[in-house]
């Protein structure tokens, strides 16, 4: 019966704001009323929440911190809009509301005992960060781990210090790039542009599973790649963006023929995606 | 439609327009033969008795689907202008203009937009409908002359002069009891040839300026805006009341605005092609101000 | 459940013993909205002459009664320890439609689906559970109507917990489910016993009126329409891209969530959208749908075939306002003929 409505969001307090680039920023975020760490919030990667400015509106993120995180959720935000511009003039301590987690997530349980290859570019590496620390967290139950991330150039690279503890580690291959032309004098890794430099890392085939999210004209040239690689459509995992309002299946605008990218999705097979109709 | 019978009423033709028809059909086969025209946008039947629909025809052959009537009140202009509109963009890829049917609130919402610049007059082949009001465009093929067409709001004196004898305070209750029932479909805005605006104020979000809620603040304020935006530019076709599901009397607002434009800058929008619009060329009426 | 006999007369008595104890929604005329084309519309109605019972189809569905136009999902403050949140109070009273179309009712169950579908929604289906639903047979089906097209007719009983038909100067009672069996069993002054002639006479108007809808259309072979059929793009031209049809459908169901206020108070409010806006999909980064003819494609094709596929039944009662009421004359049941005839031409090829 009715205890509370299904859209009205939980109270965070926003515990820490990291600017990983000029327009992105990561937020931490804990309920108010479990602030003492010992908060445990059950979700997959590549699952997304609606997280909302009071006064300002909702919009939908995907979650980016690990479901192995006990005491907090994160979520990075890139400015570019009424209610992203919201987010980024908060300050730690100011509240903000969540609901989640939604959708489909990244398939956990397949990617056991299987090479994994993470393919992200710019902002898109939010989730796949989920995904990459829950491997991690378990590194045990996966083959190699291989992550490619590019962005527009060295400054557009997001979390930073992270990417630096995966290139140190031994247990994993991290293969980074920028466009061409967003080099600076410092950068130690390649210049290109992501497919290429994915089909010159040329993962190995066999059981393995690549789980890409990026922008929409990045993933279709690494799905390209990817089947020029030998890769079959069942191989192939990405995470769908699409404007959003209750993130359960009612309010009828992020449909891709009869399914429902916030509850069906976001995170299709390019097997799936093949077949759906050419709107997203 | 029925309660679209008020039309009728308001016509009392010298020519009616169904006695136009032949020549309509006639003229759109020519014109489409001889490919002096790459469409024809004009009116065709529906299943429905009473109801026609706008159409595009592009083959000769199809010029006998085409009707005139009472019920061809849709202001076809609305089709060549804003984002999707028949005269956007491709202009350079057509090799001949399009024709459109107009009565004379049409005309004079061509008037309208030719001063505004929406559209070039070489791209259209009117085929104009006059009565015995100012237009000021003379169309390429006159089709016919009625008495004196429907002019939206001329149902509505009745109703202003009782508004006029009103307080304030009443006329407030009266409008917002209205203003109450829109339910934000915005088909006044859609159908309104005027309202080609890529960005509507009421769909900004940064700043937002009018919720979205269909509340009565907000539903007035977003009639409101629009009807001042059409200010010396609306030429009272009666499409935007016509439109309305909730049978708001829009006409009343578009009536009041255009008898104050007309009596405050002498200005009657599109009935003389010659006249700069009336937010360019202030002229201010003696005795009304200064000059 | 046995059925029921309601005299004409004793219904402005029937609607003041519910008045005392409920709710009461149905077709008036309590505001009329211009002086010249006076339209019914579903009103939460406050005396038995309030009621217009044989208005014809009122100008809204009654789906705002359960999915309002505009619903408060709570309201924010901030305050020195935070930002309080809190929900508005659900009336408790219960409520009873009175005089509604078989159609709208008929509409119910078709947006349960969605409301109800993974995390049910719930507000609506409290306002669901706090509401009986009576409907009136109708008596004048207007030449828009196509609901035995989908399933329905004027005395259809989807959707609703007791059907009225009007035979003379009394009603057949036709007591559909337990809510309804409740309902007439709290007014034994009114709803009395009905002889087996009354159930006859009843069924042989429910023939009699099935046959004044005329319209049909045949909705099946849209679920095999193509995506990509090029008639989409040809078909829909007149639409103008309003709300008209969405906003009045029994069945549409698409909503927007706002917040209204600043950053110290407000509240987040959904509203009805409709996908024929051009910003219903509008991402800052992308568009799914910039053209005319996707907005109305996703229309048409939600209707006939995505909520078919998911819940085996169409988003449509047939009730006719989407073709009584588009300013640009668009007609869903032309638009379906077409795409039918198309798929049988192709088909044929």
């Amino acid at each position: 019966m009715h205890d509370h409505g299904t859209l009205t969001p939980t109270v965070m307090t926003v515990q820490r704001i990291v600017e990983e680039t000029p327009d992105v920023k990561t937020f931490r975020l804990a309920p108010v009323d479990v602030a003492d760490g010992s908060w445990r919030h059950a979700f997959d990667s590549g699952q997304f929440g609606l997280f909302s400015v009071f006064g300002q509106g909702e919009a939908p993120f995907g979650l980016a911190s690990s479901p192995t995180q006990v005491g907090y959720i994160e979520c990075s935000i890139k400015r570019q809009g009424k209610v992203t511009d919201a987010f980024h003039a908060l300050a730690e301590g100011d509240q903000v509301g969540y609901r989640g987690p939604y959708g489909r997530g990244f398939p956990y349980d397949e990617l056991v005992r299987k090479n994994v290859v993470f393919v992200g570019g710019g902002i898109g590496l939010a989730p796949l960060r989920s995904l990459i620390w829950n491997c991690l967290d378990n590194r045990a139950d996966f083959g190699d781990l291989i992550v490619v991330y590019g962005a527009r150039s060295t400054g557009d690279l997001v979390y930073k210090r992270e990417l630096d503890q995966w290139l140190a580690r031994s247990d994993m291959q991290t293969v980074l790039t920028v466009d061409p032309g967003g080099q600076d004098e410092a950068w130690r890794g390649n210049v290109g542009f992501v497919p290429a430099v994915l089909e010159e890392v040329a993962p190995t085939v066999e059981n393995t599973l690549v789980v890409t999210c990026g922008p929409p004209i990045m993933i279709k040239f690494v799905v390209q790649s990817l089947l020029k690689l030998g890769f079959a459509p069942e191989q192939i995992i990405t995470s769908l963006e699409m404007k959003m309002k209750c993130g359960i299946g009612k309010c009828g605008r992020c449909n891709i023929g009869h399914l429902y990218v916030c509850k069906d999705g976001p995170v299709f097979s390019y097997a799936e995606l093949k077949d759906l109709p050419d709107e997203y | 439609m029925s309660d679209r019978g008020n039309h009728q009423d308001a016509m009392r033709a010298a020519q009616t327009l169904a006695e136009m028809q032949p020549l309509l059909r006639e003229t759109a086969h020519h014109l489409l033969s001889e490919g002096q025209v790459h469409g024809v946008l004009g009116f065709c039947e529906t299943v429905t008795p009473g109801v026609v629909t706008p159409c595009l025809l592009r083959q000769p052959s199809e010029c006998q689907k085409l009707v005139l009537n009472t019920a061809c009140y849709h202001n076809l202009a609305g089709y060549l202008v804003g984002p999707d509109g028949l005269l956007k963009g491709a202009r350079a890829e057509r090799n001949a203009p399009l024709a459109i049917v107009a009565r004379p609130g049409v005309l004079r919402t061509l008037v309208v937009l030719l001063q505004e610049q929406q559209i070039v007059r070489e791209d259209i082949v009117v085929l104009g409908i006059t009565d015995n009001t100012p237009i000021g465009l003379k169309p390429d093929v006159l089709l016919g002359e009625l008495d004196r067409d429907f002019v939206g709001g001329s149902q509505h004196e009745e109703l202003i002069a009782r508004l006029q004898a009103m307080s304030t305070a009443e006329r407030a209750a009266w409008w917002n009891a209205r203003f109450a029932q829109c339910v934000r479909c915005y088909a006044c805005r859609q159908v309104c040839p005027l309202c080609y605006c890529e960005q509507c104020v009421v769909d900004e979000n940064l700043p937002q300026w009018i919720d979205k809620s269909d509340s009565v603040a907000s539903n007035r304020t977003f009639l409101l805006v629009r009807a001042m935006h059409l200010m010396g530019r609306c030429v009272n076709c009666g499409a935007c009341e016509a439109a309305c599901p909730m049978h708001l009397p829009l006409g009343v607002l578009t009536t009041l605005l255009g008898k104050e434009v007309q009596t405050t800058l002498a200005f009657v929008p599109g009935s003389d092609g010659t006249q700069a619009p009336a937010a360019l060329g202030c002229r201010i009426v003696a005795g009304r101000g200064e000059e | 459940m046995a059925n029921k006999m309601l005299r004409l007369a004793d219904v402005p008595a029937l609607v003041e013993a519910m008045l005392a104890e409920a709710i009461v929604v149905g077709p008036s005329l309590s505001e009329q909205l211009s002086d010249e084309a006076p339209a019914a519309l579903y009103n939460e109605i406050h005396a038995p002459h309030d009621l217009w019972l044989d208005s014809g189809r009122p100008a809204k569905s009654l789906k705002e009664f359960f999915f309002p136009p505009r619903e408060v999902l709570f309201t924010y403050r901030l305050s020195e320890t935070g930002v309080e949140v809190t929900e508005p109070e659900l009336e408790t009273r219960p409520r009873i439609v009175f005089g509604a179309r078989p159609c709208d009712a008929a509409a119910l169950p078709v947006m349960d689906q969605v409301f109800g579908w993974g995390e049910q929604d719930n507000t609506y289906f409290y306002r669901r559970e706090h509401t009986t639903i009576v409907t009136v047979a109708c008596d004048a089906p207007e030449n828009t109507c196509f609901c035995t097209s989908l399933g329905g007719s004027p005395t259809g009983t989807a959707g609703a917990d007791v059907l009225l038909t009007r035979l003379g100067d009394v009603y057949h009672v036709s007591v559909l489910s337990d809510k309804g069996a409740q309902l007439v069993a709290a007014y034994p002054d009114y709803f009395r016993e009905a002889s087996p002639a009354l159930d006859l006479a009843q069924e042989d108007t429910a023939r009699a009126l099935e046959e004044q809808i005329v319209r049909k259309i045949d909705p099946a072979p849209i679920r095999d329409i193509a995506f990509d059929d090029p008639l989409w793009q040809e078909l829909t031209q007149q639409c103008v891209d309003c709300g008209v049809c969405t906003f009045l459908c029994p069945t549409c169901h698409c909503f927007d969530i706002q917040d209204e206020g600043n950053e110290a108070e407000g509240q987040r409010v959904r509203l009805w959208d409709s996908c024929a806006f051009r910003d219903f999909t509008r991402m800052t980064v992308a568009q799914p749908r910039p053209e005319h003819y996707r907005r109305y494609r996703q229309r048409i094709m939600h209707k006939f075939q995505y909520y078919p596929t998911n819940f085996d039944a169409a988003l449509c009662v047939g009730c006719g306002r989407c073709v009584a009421s588009c300013p640009a004359g668009v007609d869903i049941t032309e638009i379906i003929s077409r795409l039918g005839a198309s798929l049988a031409a192709r088909e044929g090829e």
